[in-house]
């Protein structure tokens, strides 16, 4: 048992790792084979992850140590929060793989691509595992690595342009990133995460260093989560294949940022600490701003992915504006904007890249009554789009009750206003493009219809592969909303996390 | 566990949506039976249902005879209705989609009315509220289109502003959901006034009720008889709901709302009057009669001692209005689709005077009870606006009339009436009769209705208003009034749209030939290179194993 639980952690990380280093050996034409290494990979971990879920909802802990570099060890270890992320990871590289062989079929490159997509949901699954904040960094450098290929895939100018911005952005947040984690670690050396976080002791002696390292640490977590001013990589990155979008904006690079914050916070500073040094204003205030900053500018875009990256932009810092409110409740609804903002995104660019892929449709003018030709996937997009917007029973909703209740608690009562600001501005930007799918005339016929699946209205109207992941990621956007009481559900497991964090 | 049948009412029109699938079409009719389980659960009503895995604290279920009778007639107008649509549909290519919106938004409906905590109402709102602007744009057409734009603007509007009061009222409340709890916990000015907004939008009296001229007319006929009959009282029942009872600082809101209530009923009717299209001039008697339940809350909320006579009020208010102005949106559907016989149109006069109160009707017995309860109350001033009230309403319902008539005399299509519209608006029709004799609300309430001294108190003011029409309508022929709050709701709905729009490019981006990545795409395409690489790393990570294993 004791073996198996130190295993765990790093089994997981090879379930994926371990599939894509073989899928780059492979050669174009061995589809079934390469398949199959995904699809078991993917198997494989989910069943790990599941056997890790029941064991730390029982009070084990899964942990690994090994000897890294001197006062800090490679830890990766299991505890509510990562599993939390972990769990997400696995079931949307899931829908995701899926999605990605139906997408690429006639294309090129599969097993670069492929193996990259493995190596990208190791890192991620890595990062989320990481004990201390040195193998938290490993993993977080490893990510912006794994992924640049992904973004590069179409080896168009654009694309190339768009991954020299994301390295420049990327790179530069991950020597913030670094500094911070050196002046932590010459302070305090770099023991475990934990609840309350392990730098109280240095209060009284070290505020100005401790802050400093918190102002270094969130501009470095701050590139990857796009908080306003360090966005500007994300919608130049929506010119990836669309599976890797779906990714990048709904597990892999985002939340990897929005994830680190949240331990920065509650396992590094603690809830305590980051009241006494006064850190979470500036953060409150920046999230507040980006809420509606990405909203507005997801307005003035004319493409579909473009609407729906800067859409990200706003919707990431809901979970920043969750833990930044320092509240029980206020956390709670921003972790569980982590799942749920996950699942409705996921859905929102599976449903672009149908559109793309098989009716060549990237622009909002051209989205006129393309409910009438793909009903379903229109309806995934609906319900994703209304999600987003907070309306319930969607997911979306669930997070603006406890933010929202969480806002008041904490007596910040203005922030209910950026809540129905942003839910407003959402409407605004997704409901025309509800509008035009349903109610708009469409053409004819559709001028690039490429009849994908067998361009029949309904269960046919794509290739199945594509159709099957936007349907199960739009379902679980309401069963997580309708289903949010029962023990199984995302917000359940919230409480789980959080309630340690402030001795509940 | 018979609490079930709650959840019941609410999946089984979701369900019912499946067969929408039926390509066949031979069970679609079915749909339109989806809210008689809702009528069975009215008459009898079983134990709370606690759906706690929804969201701790969750209830459904009817607690108080208010939620019942509304419940009641609900169902019975959706299912009246539903047979409407159902015939007049018949031959629409988009009925599928209509059939969808139709369910959402019945879904919707019956869940806030049968919600006992406020996350479970404002869930059953939101679904009916959106949800119904699929039916306002359904027939297309720039009228529509315009109408549904207005709609959705003001709804989402509203929607986050109950957001927003909904997470202060639980704050009020510390934490609990139910709605019971929050008739008992203080309110704060700002929660005050955000439902006021919020569910006044949705309820649409004087000055929130812009979209419902546009509206009603845009809709199919079944659409305007749900959404004027049962959807804009979901607005009237939130306040009703979330709003604290006997609360000393909102009795001070109490003559303002009274006011606003008059006002809103006057002015509708004067609005109503000028209008030339039925359907337009239903609207602004919807807007009026609103204002009597506007009246009818401002009321409860200024009576601090003894609330009972007013749920009571608002029961059959809302029964006996909603299912009269249902009948009427249908005729007035009927009136410019097929020459209506001369028994139809007795039958359509039915509905239009219970409106204004004609003795031995509902309507009568719900004046009544309004009456009675201002007699109780220190503001018998009131009494001579009620009258008056009649009155007017009853010139308007004449103008209703007049206008259906007008619209009936150029229909060329002689064929006979289908009998799924006898059975569906008739029956609507005649339950302004019915109702003092079946519907146990009524039946408690008739006695001072039906005495001798009350039938002439509400026959002089009908008989009244049949002298003055004709002097009315010579003053108001060819005049207009516009109302300036829908001219300037257009404007900044439309300024709303454009502004919003992104600029188009001037031509679309020519697309770039996908080229080859060179430096990484070549060396990749090279497979020993690859292959190279990842043996390297994995034989690395195999010995990272064994050495942590060893």
């Amino acid at each position: 048992m004791n073996f198996l639980q130190q295993a765990m952690p790093l089994l997981v990380v090879l379930s994926s790792l371990i599939p894509g280093l073989i899928i780059f050996t492979l050669r174009e034409d061995q589809r079934a084979l390469r398949t199959f290494l995904n699809l078991a990979g993917v198997s494989v971990q989910l069943v790990l992850v599941a056997l890790m879920l029941l064991g730390v909802s029982r009070g084990f802990s899964f942990k690994l140590q090994l000897p890294f570099i001197p006062n800090a060890d490679l830890i990766l270890r299991a505890d509510a929060l990562s599993l939390q992320f972990v769990t997400l990871s696995s079931v949307l590289w899931l829908a995701t793989t899926l999605y990605a062989i139906g997408y690429l079929k006639g294309s090129a490159q599969h097993s670069r691509f492929f193996g990259y997509f493995s190596l990208c949901v190791s890192t991620t699954v890595g990062l989320a595992l990481a004990g201390n904040l040195i193998t938290f960094l490993l993993f977080y450098e490893l990510l912006t690595l794994t992924t640049f290929p992904l973004l590069v895939h179409r080896g168009t100018r654009e694309a190339l342009k768009a991954g020299k911005i994301y390295l420049a952005y990327t790179l530069t947040g991950g020597t913030l990133l670094l500094l911070g984690i050196v002046v932590l670690h010459s302070l305090a050396g770099s023991p475990e995460f934990m609840t309350n976080g392990y730098l109280q002791a240095f209060q009284d002696d070290h505020r100005l260093t401790l802050t400093l390292a918190f102002a270094l640490l969130i501009a470095g977590l701050g590139v990857k989560a796009a908080l306003f001013p360090l966005h500007g990589w994300l919608p130049r990155a929506m010119v990836a294949p669309a599976p890797v979008s779906a990714l990048l904006h709904a597990v892999a690079v985002v939340k990897a940022g929005a994830f680190g914050i949240i331990r920065v916070v509650h396992d590094v500073y603690g809830i305590s600490l980051a009241h006494t040094l006064n850190l979470m204003s500036p953060l409150l205030w920046l999230a507040a701003f980006t809420i509606i900053f990405g909203s507005v500018m997801a307005l003035r875009q004319n493409e579909i992915k473009k609407r729906l990256a800067y859409s990200t932009v706003s919707q990431v810092s809901y979970i920043t504006l969750g833990v930044a409110l320092l509240g029980p409740i206020a956390a709670i609804g921003g972790l569980v904007h982590l799942v749920h903002q996950g699942l409705m995104k996921v859905t929102l660019f599976f449903c672009a890249g149908i559109f793309a892929e098989t009716l060549h449709v990237h622009r909002i003018q051209d989205m006129n009554g393309i409910g009438r030709r793909m009903p379903l996937t229109m309806a995934a997009f609906t319900v994703g789009a209304l999600g987003m917007m907070g309306l319930p029973p969607i997911a979306g909703f669930v997070t603006k009750w406890y933010l929202g209740m969480g806002a008041l608690e904490m007596g910040q009562p203005w922030v209910l206003l950026i809540l129905v600001g942003s839910g407003i501005l959402n409407a605004l930007y997704f409901l025309p493009l509800i509008y035009r799918g349903w109610f708009g005339l469409a053409p004819e016929r559709w001028p690039e219809d490429t009849g994908l699946g067998g361009g029949i209205p309904g269960w046919r109207e794509t290739h199945w592969m594509l159709l099957a992941p936007t349907l199960f990621t739009a379902l679980a956007s309401i069963l997580v909303g309708v289903l949010a009481g029962t023990p199984i559900s995302p917000l359940a497991w919230t409480h789980f996390i959080v309630n340690p964090e402030f001795g509940l | 566990m018979t609490g079930f049948f709650w959840l019941g009412i609410i999946v089984l029109p979701l369900l019912s949506a499946l067969l929408l699938l039926d390509a066949g079409k031979r069970w679609r009719p079915l749909i339109w039976l989806a809210p008689l389980p809702a009528l069975g659960l009215a008459w009898f009503p079983l134990e709370v249902l606690r759906v706690d895995f929804l969201w701790p604290g969750a209830r459904w279920g009817v607690e108080d005879d208010l939620a019942r009778n509304w419940l009641g007639f609900t169902a019975l107008l959706w299912l009246g209705a539903g047979l409407y649509a159902w015939q007049n549909h018949k031959d629409d290519p988009h009925a599928p989609r209509f059939q969808a919106f139709w369910l959402l938004t019945l879904t919707g409906n019956l869940l806030l009315l049968i919600a006992l905590d406020g996350i479970s109402f404002y869930v059953g709102f939101t679904l009916m509220s959106i949800s119904a602007y699929g039916l306002i744009i359904h027939k297309g057409g720039p009228g529509p289109i315009q109408a549904g734009r207005l709609y959705v603007q003001l709804a989402i509007l509203g929607e986050m502003l109950i957001y927003a009061a909904l997470m202060l009222r639980i704050q009020e409340a510390e934490g609990s959901l139910l709605l019971s709890d929050w008739q008992q916990s203080p309110i704060s000015p700002l929660t005050a006034s955000l439902l006021l907004v919020g569910f006044g939008i949705k309820a649409g009296f004087f000055p929130l009720h812009i979209w419902l001229p546009l509206a009603h007319p845009a809709a199919p006929p079944a659409a305007s008889a749900v959404l004027s009959g049962a959807m804009i009282k979901a607005g009237i029942l939130g306040l009703w709901r979330f709003l604290p009872e006997a609360d000393a600082n909102l009795a001070n809101w109490s003559p303002w709302l009274i006011a606003l209530g008059l006002v809103s009923a006057f002015y509708g009717v004067a609005l109503g009057l000028l209008q030339t299209r039925v359907k337009t001039a239903l609207a602004y008697s919807s807007i009026s009669q609103i204002g009597y339940l506007l009246v009818i809350l401002g009321l409860a909320l200024g009576t601090v001692h003894d609330v009972s006579p007013w749920p009571a009020a608002l029961a059959l208010f809302g029964v006996h209005h909603g299912l009269a102005k249902g009948a009427l949106f249908m005729g007035a559907g009927l009136a410019m689709t097929v020459k209506l016989p001369r028994s139809a149109w007795v039958l359509m006069t039915l509905p239009a005077l219970a409106l204004a109160g004609l003795p031995l009707t509902g309507g009568a017995i719900a004046k009544t009870a309004l009456k009675t309860g201002v007699y109780d109350s220190d503001l018998t001033m009131l009494i001579t606006l009620l009258s008056l009230g009649s009155l007017t309403t009853t010139l308007l319902v004449i103008r209703i009339m007049v206008l259906m008539r007008q619209a009936n005399e150029a229909i060329a299509n002689h064929n006979r009436m289908p009998r799924a519209y006898w059975c569906s608006w008739g029956l609507l029709s005649l339950t302004p009769l019915l109702l003092p004799w079946l519907w146990p609300v009524f039946i408690d309430n008739r006695s001072k209705a039906l005495a001798a001294d009350a039938l002439w108190d509400q026959m002089s003011p009908i008989l009244l208003a049949f002298i003055l029409y004709g002097i009315v309508s010579r003053l108001m022929a060819g005049k207009t009034l516009p109302d300036p709050g829908l001219g300037l709701s257009r404007w900044i709905s439309l300024r709303l749209k454009k502004g919003l729009q992104p600029a188009k490019p001037a031509t679309s981006p020519p697309a770039e030939p996908a080229r080859a990545l060179p430096p990484l795409g070549t060396r990749w395409q090279k497979q020993t290179d690859s292959v190279t690489l990842a043996s390297a790393l994995l034989a690395a990570l195999l010995l990272l194993l064994i050495g942590w294993l060893v």
